[in-house]
């Protein structure tokens, strides 16, 4: 059998009708499925730890099936792979018919774009898929991050590539946040400068949401998340001092405070910790800010008052174990990303709306024969 | 940290004429609505020549309630109920009001099913909390233009799509229904239908490739598995099933009919449902 002949067969399977609508049907029923079971591929991965909490039996058993693993299973990835090849099929057929036999209406342009785009979408889909790379940080103003793996909170790396490291070192100076008078976020955007190596003179520059910074193969986007870093100082019997940086996030209205459960390192306290960055309540920005603090030993509470800036308190009856209000600063999360080739997306979406424009277009000219209303 | 704005313009004097010339377009629309119906039960062309004008009036205060909202806002029509529906409907009714021209007899009577689905649309926004809402820093970029148009346009496409298919199963099952003798032939109201599915569905693969390029600019990815973003490729492959169905196997007639209806309410679903779901990303556009 020649490659040719070998090639036609592949194609004519491909393009084999109940083939393709098989797999569009495939992978709409594997859809509908993990729109409907949580997935560990979900954006939120609060409702799948809901839905385990309250229903462990049946998560057990989803767990089991692999039905809350939908999206990165072998028969979901397959069904891909299928309709991306179908689609590649299509496009060979259409470039033959358009090119060979000349068969060029403008509704067969339209196709051939509309599936060309769609490949390219995919197309993109995949290299993100395989290739991607990309941390999250989150950073307090003065901290700098070195470019190492472990430093980032959390990574999404693809099937082929390495975890993510980078040779440029990114020095969080200030962040920017400013609130409407509801309490939603208006705008937010984090200074940084940025260190190379070789000793090149570092740069400073500011990221912003949706104003994201290229440089040297890299992308550092500006997340959400953002909030506020307390730094408490725990001293011992002993006088010795531990201090601790508490990261908590900006309240979602004004008038809330930020809030934080946590243990004190090293110490058998617990804390509950309220930060109210304006104590009149009007806004988010930390002009007149506010720490309201429970500290537990057990379940017995030790300490519950109001700390100012500065302040410290007492945690037993001595005196001789003081808990002290250090600083507040600002922390902001940052999104680090390889930078890859863009176009395929560009591409894609561009040939959709051409073939809008080739299979719509000529019809929004007035018709010649109106339809008959006639009884049929 | 910089100072918060404290200007608050939520019901001020633009909003509430805003509103007042939407409730204008929606009874130029229910008028519209009336004419037609009486033309297609009682045959008087001049009745369906007042639709016509009523509609295409009715576009106008429909359009400067925008307008005016937008300006008092800041912002397009991009979030909250009121704003999201008022947008869509002025829409849905422009695409539908220029087709009409084009396709005079078959509008007539697709406007009884059209215009109700679209000033009750209009209605459901005007009941809605009309204070403006602020925009999110996320929201402040060229393709959220691109994403929310297209997505209305394709919205829009399958709302008459999903008219003809009513009508399409009103005249096949109920023929000895006076309306249905006035009713445009079923072969013109199955390959309206398809056209518009097929604008809508290349339409709702522009929002979706729009949404994923933005996504990827925003936040350095294309895809996040957001419940919307889920749905809306189920909506996607709800309408390419359907059209591969009918170019494959030659699904016509109540099939295809029925289809369509199933294919709109998931779309309904994903538009207008999928939105409060928790931990949403596009739940800002419309609770």
């Amino acid at each position: 059998m020649s490659r040719d002949h070998a090639l036609a067969t592949l194609c004519r399977l491909l393009l084999h009708p109940r083939l393709i609508f098989a797999e569009l049907l495939l992978l709409f029923f594997l859809l509908v499925l993990s729109a409907v079971v949580p997935q560990a591929t979900d954006g939120n991965l609060t409702v799948l730890a809901s839905f385990q909490q309250a229903h462990p039996r049946v998560f057990w058993l989803f767990d089991q099936l692999d039905l809350v693993r939908i999206r990165t299973a072998p028969l979901f990835l397959a069904t891909l792979a299928a309709i991306a090849a179908s689609l590649t099929a299509v496009i060979a057929r259409q470039t033959q018919r358009l090119f060979i036999t000349r068969f060029a209406s403008v509704r067969e342009w339209g196709i051939l774009l509309l599936h060309l785009g769609l490949i390219l979408l995919t197309v993109a889909g995949a290299m993100n898929y395989l290739f991607l790379q990309r941390g999250y940080l989150q950073l307090m103003t003065g901290e700098r991050f070195r470019g190492r793996a472990n430093e980032f909170a959390a990574l999404e790396t693809g099937l082929l590539a390495p975890p993510l490291r980078t040779n440029i070192q990114i020095r969080l100076d200030k962040v920017e946040a400013a609130y409407w008078d509801t309490g939603r976020l208006r705008r937010l955007s984090s200074q940084l400068t940025l260190f190379f190596p070789n000793g090149t003179q570092p740069k400073t520059a500011t990221v912003a949401i949706n104003a994201p910074l290229s440089l040297a193969g890299l992308r550092v986007h500006q997340s959400f998340n953002h909030g506020y870093v307390l730094t408490l100082t725990l001293q011992d019997p002993y006088g010795v001092r531990t201090r601790t940086f508490f990261l908590l996030d900006a309240p979602a209205k004004t008038g809330q405070p930020a809030r934080a459960i946590s243990s004190f390192p090293a110490s058998p306290y617990r804390f509950d910790l309220r930060f109210f960055p304006d104590i009149a309540g009007k806004t988010l920005s930390p002009r007149r800010p506010l720490l309201s603090v429970k500290v537990f030993r057990g379940r017995t509470v030790v300490f519950n008052g109001l700390l100012l800036p500065g302040q410290q308190a007492p945690l037993d009856a001595n005196g001789q174990i003081q808990l002290r209000f250090e600083e507040f600063s600002l922390w902001s999360g940052l999104i680090v990303q390889r930078q890859r080739d863009r176009w395929p997306a560009y591409l894609g979406f561009a040939l959709c709306v051409t073939a809008g424009l080739l299979l719509y277009g000529p019809r929004l000219r007035p018709r010649r024969n109106p339809p008959s209303c006639a009884p049929s | 940290m910089t100072m918060p704005l404290q200007t608050s313009i939520s019901l001020a004097p633009p909003v509430t004429s805003a509103i007042a010339l939407a409730w204008l377009a929606t009874l130029l629309y229910v008028g519209a609505t009336i004419c037609h119906a009486i033309h297609l039960l009682f045959n008087k062309p001049a009745a369906q020549r007042w639709g016509q004008r009523l509609t295409g009036g009715a576009l106008f205060p429909h359009g400067a309630a925008i307008i005016i909202r937008w300006l008092a806002a800041g912002h397009g029509p991009y979030m909250a109920k009121h704003e999201v529906l008022l947008s869509m409907s002025w829409i849905a009714v422009a695409i539908f009001y220029l087709w009409q021209r084009r396709e005079e007899r078959a509008g007539q009577a697709l406007a009884v099913v059209v215009l109700p689905l679209a000033f009750l649309m209009l209605a459901v926004g005007l009941f809605a909390d009309p204070a403006i809402r602020r925009q999110p820093p996320s929201l402040r970029s060229i393709w959220l233009v691109i994403h929310v148009l297209f997505n209305k346009i394709a919205a829009s496409s399958l709302l008459i799509a999903v008219g003809a298919a009513a009508l399409y199963l009103i005249k096949d099952n109920k023929p000895q229904w006076r309306i249905a003798h006035r009713l445009p032939a079923l072969p013109d109201l199955d390959r309206i239908s398809r056209q518009w599915v097929g604008f809508g569905f290349l339409f709702w693969t522009i929002t979706i490739a729009a949404g994923a390029i933005w996504a990827n600019e925003a936040w350095g990815r294309y895809w996040g598995w957001d419940p919307i973003e889920t749905w809306s490729l189920i909506t996607w492959l709800c309408f390419g099933l359907y059209l591969h169905g009918r170019r494959f196997f030659a699904w016509r007639g109540q099939k295809a009919a029925w289809l369509v209806i199933v294919c709109f309410t998931v779309s309904i679903l994903t538009l207008f449902l999928v939105p409060f779901l928790p931990g949403s990303l596009h739940s800002e556009y419309f609770q």
